[in-house]
């Protein structure tokens, strides 16, 4: 009888420590969210769905359930391309109301995946482009008393058209400034701000920068390519440079801050510089605005002195080829890396081209940007391979040309023309089926 | 004439005889195949044992606890992560606040693996990551650890009311330039 006492007590703590470890908070959940944002067109008072998979992978038998909550907010880009979430946040062209999810709150189990659905409803009055994101909150963190807890969020936009025609871009540049570079006693003289919201507006480094701000005065979101000209006072263009934006999307009465950055010294004297907005799109019209300065005596002779010069290879790509091995019906993608070197803003044009291919057999995700100093970005090239296809090796090659900023009227090439080359093995059989870097 | 329209008969029954023979005949050898296609959408996945940051006591003026989290954050793009920056993430009690500071890094630098530069100095609550910290994505690389360092202290010039002191900090990731 002392023995099933005992017996019965054993299982008894064995059972509490298994409780006990269950609820511990050891176990590892992960929230997969994809995608990460996407855009849905709907009819004026019509309805339309879209769907953001959430997935607890397996990793192992320590993969616990996870808890993730959803909700629908409001978000805002600042001008400097930064995104705030929140009620706080809450705008004339949000999308949060016409938003129904068909679950707030959901567990997934180890190795499972929840499709969410959302329910976009727009009303019959709406014109243009609205906005909100499905906030995704992992649910494990939320119950712990500890000193700091932290809570896992992720976002995902989701970017609502309303077409009821063809759209006009409309845009306006609402500031324009120079930031001259400082002399050596200035930078000595003061701390350097290194607030990033200020970052376009500081003067340091050496080097020349142009900031413009533009207005999306229109309906619908925009993304355009801005780029400035220097003239002399005798308005002979001496120099180019490109524009970029941490941002370059502007939705609907947005503004957005463009930067370009020279490194090139200029002699003393005035200038003038006009800053050029083009439209993403074929229904944009081009912007303008003019500014001019003057660069003194002895802010010339002081930046020439600093000037090391900017010998660097302006961009590096990655891959330097690809190859593919693909069978007729194929869709794949591959990336490939542009990485500014160079001290200054470049501005970047990418084009496929190729004899055998065929149109509609490639894309290219973004083909015109431009690259801030020592920045870097992925291009995706999609590749659909007809399922009438004739089985052969094609070759292309990917045409990155750049411009880097710089004076125009020296002996000094500030473009470049870089191919990537790309070899597309199409073979009938999926047993021969070798390699893909795709 | 009748013998004419014979031959002929005779050699259309002929040619559709052939033709059935064709229609009936087995189908040649063909091998199997199968197109398949895959799209793969951008994917951001929170990953780690949540297990949040403890600090240990603060027993004298000059004490500055510190304490980290690390996080696997499973990505196949660019995203960026921004933090909270209102009091909700200062340590606090009933009575008293203490002056919380915060530190990010990855295991990677966004260049040669999958990561960024982080924010390498103590930064205080309020504009800790009020500049979302950009992740650049490498391809073949899907990972990268996200640390994250808090750290707790006394308010300037005197010691902070005793008892327990919380607070809730929230990362988000969200997507980045187009």
């Amino acid at each position: 009888m002392q023995s099933r006492s005992n017996t019965i007590q054993r299982i008894a703590v064995v059972s509490a420590l298994i409780v006990l470890s269950a609820f511990s908070g050891d176990a590892i959940a992960g929230m997969a969210v994809s995608p990460l944002k996407q855009w849905v067109e709907v009819k004026p008072g019509a309805d339309a769905y879209i769907c953001v998979t959430v997935t607890n992978a397996n990793r192992g038998p320590q993969t616990g359930p996870c808890t993730v909550y959803a909700d629908v907010v409001d978000f805002t880009v600042s001008a400097y391309g930064q995104l705030s979430f929140g009620q706080e946040h809450k705008h004339g062209r949000s999308a949060v109301p016409w938003i129904a999810l068909d679950a707030s709150e959901f567990v997934i189990e180890p190795g499972e995946s929840k499709e969410l659905r959302a329910k976009v409803s727009a009303p019959a009055s709406a014109d243009g482009d609205y906005w909100a994101a499905i906030m995704f909150t992992l649910g494990n963190s939320r119950n712990k008393k500890t000193n700091v807890h932290v809570v896992l969020r992720t976002a995902s936009g989701v970017f609502v058209r309303v077409a009821r025609r063809n759209y006009i871009e409309q845009a306006s540049i609402t500031d324009v400034n120079v930031s001259l570079p400082r002399c050596a006693k200035d930078a000595a003289s003061s701390s350097v701000t290194r607030d990033p919201s200020d970052e376009r507006r500081a003067t340091s480094d050496g080097v020349l920068r142009i900031n413009a701000q533009l207005k999306n005065d229109g309906l619908v979101a925009m993304e355009p390519n801005g780029k400035a000209f220097l003239y002399t006072g005798k308005s002979r263009r001496i120099g180019y440079i490109p524009l970029y934006a941490s941002r370059r999307q502007i939705l609907p009465g947005h503004c957005r801050w463009f930067t370009g950055v020279m490194p090139q010294p200029l002699v003393a004297g005035q200038y003038s510089v006009r800053v050029f907005f083009e439209s993403g799109s074929k229904y944009g019209r081009t912007k303008t605005k003019d500014l001019e300065f003057s660069i003194s005596q002895e802010l010339a002779a002081q930046w020439a002195q600093n000037f090391t010069g900017d010998d660097r290879e302006m961009l590096e790509l990655n891959p330097q080829k690809i190859d593919l091995t693909l069978n007729p019906g194929r869709f794949t993608v591959t990336k490939f890396l542009i990485a500014n070197k160079s001290c200054g803003t470049v501005s970047v044009r990418c084009r496929v081209k190729s004899e055998q291919l065929k149109e509609g057999w490639t894309g290219l995700d973004c083909s015109e940007f431009a690259l801030a100093p020592n920045t870097r970005r992925n291009i995706v090239c999609a590749v659909r391979i007809p399922a009438d296809a004739q089985p052969q090796d094609y070759n292309a090659t990917i045409q990155i040309e750049a411009e880097r900023s710089g004076l125009t009227e020296q002996a000094v090439n500030n473009v470049v023309v870089l191919e990537i080359p790309v070899k597309i093995s199409v073979i009938k059989h999926i047993g021969g089926l070798s390699s893909e870097s795709g | 004439m009748r013998m004419l329209t014979r031959r002929i008969v005779l050699l259309m029954s002929l040619v559709l005889l052939m033709d059935a023979n064709v229609v009936w005949a087995p189908p040649p050898d063909d091998p199997a195949t199968c197109a398949i296609s895959i799209t793969v959408n951008t994917v951001m996945e929170w990953a780690g044992d949540f297990s949040n940051i403890s600090l240990t006591a603060i027993s004298g003026q000059a004490d500055t606890p510190e304490g980290s989290q690390v996080q696997t954050l499973y990505t196949n793009c660019n995203l960026e992560i921004s933090a909270d920056t209102s009091t909700t993430a200062r340590l606090s009690s009933a009575t008293d606040v203490l002056t919380t500071k915060y530190k990010l890094s990855y295991d990677g630098d966004g260049v040669t693996a999958t990561g960024g530069t982080g924010v390498a100095t103590w930064t205080d609550y309020s504009t800790f990551l009020s500049t979302a910290s950009a992740v650049t994505h490498k391809d073949t690389d899907g990972a990268v650890d996200v640390t994250l360092y808090v750290q707790a202290s006394n308010p300037g010039g005197r010691v902070a009311d005793a008892g327990a002191y919380t607070a809730t900090q929230t990362l988000t990731a969200s997507w980045t330039s187009d």
